[in-house]
């Protein structure tokens, strides 16, 4: 598991209106490029990333309580989980911030040190 | 000699001026006056040029290039970052540079401070570190900056002594360079702050009211070492997962090094907010 390729993958994806309509519109394809792209070079890879097979699945299902557990940092995580679910999906962000804090809270409080 | 004219601690919660763009609120309103006030102490102080201390939010500065402490010497900075753009609906912006002051605090050959060893950052898109500071503080934009990012977001961190350390080197720095400016620090920081964990929005209420308290007795004491021993890394990270940001506001303490002439914790809709005041005109 890797906290620095996680969060580098949210920053990425929160980063520009282009990024996360990408992968709002195709987030399985969004990370199988994401990953094709480390796979076929050396780093640095700006536009890419090693995900485990775990990995890649809770980001495909913006999979908040498992990402905090992994040790994503919280600021980048919650970011990311706003972007899609309140920016793009238009949730209002009441409801989205229930449904986010009932994902990390039992969780406590991981290690996000990279 | 340059002069040290004003130092402020205060809040750059996004949320904040969103929620005040729209109107102020009760629930909003003493965090409105106090902006307000320090407006006019700023105002008042009349300085050229703001050394402004804040942390970039993993934008300029992620985790492949992370800095303990950077200053930036380029002539004009630009804000802030397409996502908060849209997430915050901040507006993009523009506020000149002070190279001259920049190249003054970091040196032309070896570094100038024997204390801190900053980088430096010839363009650097500021974003709401700086922007909502300013926004609130000098919104025309018109008095040059010099940004100093520190690391605050991504462990392992500059220790607390670092942080009083930037700040007696600033101080010194001021005193002993030529071009003869006013001066004002603004250090930017959280108290009890949780984004992104269990204890977020908390609806006003602070996620550690206990943690606040502290704080602001260790700021109003005036005295850095006492500030310094309650800033332990644990004691901070279980106050909510930004409330390392607090680390900053130790470099206004000890850039003043007395009593502060305001200090507050800030009740508003969101987590409260810190809010210090020295006036330095006149002081040794």
């Amino acid at each position: 598991m890797s906290r620095f390729d996680i969060n580098k993958f949210m920053m990425f994806v929160d980063g520009t209106n282009e990024a996360l309509n990408e992968f709002c519109n195709d987030r399985e394809g969004f990370v199988a490029r994401w990953v094709g792209a480390a796979e076929e070079s050396v780093r640095p890879v700006p536009d890419g990333g090693s995900l485990s097979t775990d990995e890649q699945a809770a980001l495909i299902g913006l999979e908040v309580g498992t990402l905090y557990e992994m040790g994503a940092h919280p600021y980048i995580l919650l970011h990311f989980a706003r972007a899609v679910e309140v920016d793009f999906n238009g949730i209002p962000f009441p409801e989205f911030d229930r449904a986010y804090k009932e994902a990390v809270t039992p969780h406590g409080y991981p290690n996000f040190a990279t | 000699m340059s002069e040290l004219v004003a130092v402020l601690g205060v809040p750059h919660n996004p949320l904040l001026r969103r929620a005040m763009q729209a109107g102020i609120d009760d629930d909003l309103r003493a965090t409105h006056e106090n902006f307000q006030d320090f407006r006019g102490r700023l105002e008042d102080a009349r300085p050229d040029v703001l050394i402004m201390v804040g942390s970039d939010h993993f934008r300029k500065f992620f985790y492949d290039n992370s800095p303990a402490f950077m200053i930036g010497k380029a002539p004009r900075f630009q804000g802030t970052h397409p996502n908060e753009i849209r997430t915050f609906g901040l507006d993009p912006m523009e506020v000149p540079g002070d190279v001259e002051m920049a190249t003054s605090l970091l040196g032309t050959t070896f570094l100038n401070s024997d204390s801190i060893d900053f980088g430096f950052s010839n363009e650097w898109l500021i974003d709401h570190g700086w922007t909502v500071p300013l926004w609130f503080l000098r919104p025309q934009y018109d008095i040059p900056i010099v940004p100093i990012h520190s690391n605050t977001n991504m462990p392992p961190l500059p220790g607390p002594r670092r942080f009083a350390a930037l700040g007696q080197y600033l101080r010194e720095a001021i005193a002993t360079d030529g071009s003869d400016k006013r001066v004002a620090i603004i250090a930017t920081g959280h108290l009890a702050t949780d984004i992104g964990g269990p204890r977020q929005f908390l609806g006003g209420d602070s996620p550690d009211p206990e943690f606040d308290a502290d704080a602001v007795a260790w700021m109003a004491s005036g005295d850095i070492e006492v500030a310094i021993e309650g800033c332990q890394f644990d004691r901070l990270a279980s106050a909510g997962n930004v409330t390392l940001q607090f680390l900053n506001l130790l470099v206004g303490l000890a850039a003043a090094d007395r009593v502060p002439d305001f200090a507050e914790g800030t009740a508003s809709r969101f987590a409260p907010g810190p809010f210090f005041y020295w006036d330095m005109r006149g002081q040794p």
